[in-house]
């Protein structure tokens, strides 16, 4: 949802300390505020896992942070962007500040769309994040079990490349050299992925509800 | 829909030639066939409005040639794809044929994605005819009032170059010097754009 005003990053952060937005996850793009409602179940766990494979190749080869849903980066005066996860390079930062968005762009950003999320939406957002400096953002379409890795075109002559991975493809990037994440092993989460149509309760349930 | 089947191109056209078919558009990709649904108002009017333009501009220039959204075109043995438009330059043709699905990619491919479509799905169909050698596919969304230019990715590192266009832009291509084409311009049909909650009666009937 798209609150109308043209905010700066400074009145973004008062906004968010206001009561009313405790709960909110709030994105900042090109001056305007951009609710992020919670995500669906599919897309939700889809992003846990993916997080935990890079948090923990990331960690054993010590290549630097990645970082969670709720944190902000600060890329430009009027945009607080918030990817789902992102990695940031070993020696980019001297240290985690207690307060405050990131103040530069991470190496890498990854967004898993939702079913609800437009997906030119991402993909403008993806554009946005490689021209504020992010070297590549991986875009997840757990629906579609299908990828798209976007990386600035050098020419300048388009928005950006795009690498599209098919379901038997990996992800993999050269920003974490011989990480390798095949897309069927992200999607078989080990429980059966069900249409809007289906009932989500277990039989169990159901029984217990009839009689 | 898909239904599955890995088909030839010839068996493809014997299935066409089925009087069950006859109404039907279908496409053939990578072996399997692709039953198009009509598509809905807004796309298939700003689909025609694209062809108009094209064709008014390539006459002119004496381009080459525009063909709609029920031209076949046969890019591999297992492929045959119909975009909603489609552009060939002068040159690239001895003539047209009575019969038969066209033999080469054309240069231009423009495909309108209805909201019913997946977008990812337009995007992989659009490198696909990059890799068969149509050299710029246009991707036109009107609900969004945006369009992307792909291009091939000469470097090979990627599948395609996408140039996001934003309301504000222009459709361009360096097929068909100096055309130029406002996204508010092809847009603006001259009448409102209705949500789905709208009722689709004109107000003399009500």
């Amino acid at each position: 949802m798209i609150v109308r005003a043209k905010v700066t990053a400074a009145d973004f952060e008062a906004l968010l300390a206001l009561p009313e937005n405790a709960e909110k996850r709030l994105e900042l793009i090109d001056g305007e505020l951009l609710e992020m409602s919670p995500t669906s179940e599919l897309s939700g766990v889809i992003n846990a896992r993916l997080s935990a494979r890079l948090q923990l190749f990331i960690e054993e080869n010590k290549l630097g942070l990645l970082t969670s849903p709720e944190n902000g980066f600060q890329l430009s005066p009027t945009d607080v962007l918030a990817p789902d996860a992102a990695f940031i390079a070993t020696g980019r930062l001297k240290g985690l500040r207690r307060r405050g968005f990131f103040q530069i762009a991470p190496d890498l950003a990854v967004e898993v769309i939702s079913p609800s999320e437009s997906v030119t939406a991402a993909q403008r957002k993806a554009a946005r994040y490689l021209a504020f400096g992010v070297r590549e953002v991986w875009l997840i379409y757990p629906s579609e079990r299908r990828a798209d890795v976007c990386l600035p075109d050098p020419s300048g002559e388009s928005t950006m490349r795009v690498k599209q991975l098919e379901p038997n493809d990996a992800l993999e990037s050269a920003l974490l050299p011989n990480f390798r994440l095949q897309l069927s092993e992200l999607f078989d989460v080990g429980l059966p992925i069900l249409d809007e149509s289906d009932e989500q309760r277990t039989p169990e349930q159901t029984e217990a509800g009839d009689s």
